[in-house]
């Protein structure tokens, strides 16, 4: 069983973004993915940045990702099908406000579930994105522009 | 507004050549949405008219497609508008181009109107498609 609570990142006008962080970790499991590749592959951190300014200035739209996940969820994978990049970073597409990061890794098989550890960044997010769907159920006041910050689950 | 130092340590990856492709992907996607929506024409209609599955186009229209000047061109034709607009050169016309692998080459430039006198234009055979348009002294 772990902990992971939700954080917020950076605010602006149109949108929120969130990462989530486990229990006892410093740091957020985006900034983990940032720290970990930004000096060796600057050039595909530098695409998946230019992605999210442009999700910041036009809200957290389709149009953005490539699809990950299951239908049902809201999980997806940036950067999408026009950039080329040999990283894959997994999200939350929330609502058209809100967007949670996650972590990724490097492209190594043709999908992300030949990939334990990418699979494994999906399947959190999927249990997140869950988890939160859950907490509106039981939150009757809880809408989609609610500030999501410090929500804490227990995921498996 | 909350920032965060480390993404705004990673922003300063984003070379201009990244933002440009971001950028203009997300452009044309736009284009096309606001060509159907002043149209009146639905996803179903143009996918028709473009003969492509309405899957394809929902892809294109979500801005993850990456367009041939091919298939730019069909939809400029079935559409009826342009999608991009290319900005054309105002400087007169080479008469010359030399084919030599030299660095920088002097070329004559043709100027019927004679708007530049004694013209040369120094064309960098490693740098193609950049020149720099200089007085002849």
């Amino acid at each position: 069983m772990k902990k992971v609570s939700i954080v917020l990142l950076e605010e602006y006008e149109k949108v929120l973004i969130y990462s989530i962080k486990f229990e006892h970790n410093e740091h957020t499991e985006f900034e983990n993915f940032l720290s970990k590749y930004k000096d060796i592959y600057s050039k595909d951190i530098g695409i998946i940045m230019a992605r999210i300014d442009k999700i910041i200035q036009d809200g957290v739209f389709d149009r953005h990702f490539r699809y990950a996940g299951k239908y049902k969820d809201k999980v997806f994978e940036l950067p999408n099908n026009i950039e080329t990049s040999k990283l894959r970073l997994y999200c939350i597409a929330y609502s058209p406000s809100i967007i949670i990061l996650g972590n990724g890794g490097l492209k190594k098989s043709r999908t992300y579930n030949d990939d334990s550890e990418l699979n494994g960044y999906v399947e959190i997010l999927q249990e997140v994105d869950k988890k939160i769907g859950l907490e509106k159920k039981k939150n009757n006041s809880f809408k989609d522009d609610d500030i999501l910050e410090d929500l804490t689950f227990t995921l498996k | 507004m909350k920032k965060n130092s480390l993404m705004e340590e990673c922003r300063k990856l984003i070379t201009p050549e990244i933002q440009r492709s971001v950028d203009l992907s997300v452009d044309i996607a736009d284009r096309i949405m606001d060509i159907l929506a002043e149209k009146g024409m639905t996803q179903r209609e143009f996918a028709k008219a473009m003969n492509k599955k309405e899957s394809e186009i929902s892809k294109w229209l979500q801005g993850t497609h990456n367009f041939t000047t091919a298939t730019i061109a069909k939809i400029e034709m079935v559409l009826n508008k342009n999608i991009l607009s290319i900005t054309k050169s105002s400087l007169p016309k080479v008469d010359y181009v030399s084919t030599k692998p030299t660095a920088l080459v002097l070329l004559k430039v043709v100027d019927s109107q004679k708007k530049y006198p004694d013209s040369f234009v120094y064309y960098d055979s490693k740098i193609k498609n950049k020149y720099s348009y200089e007085k002849y002294n």
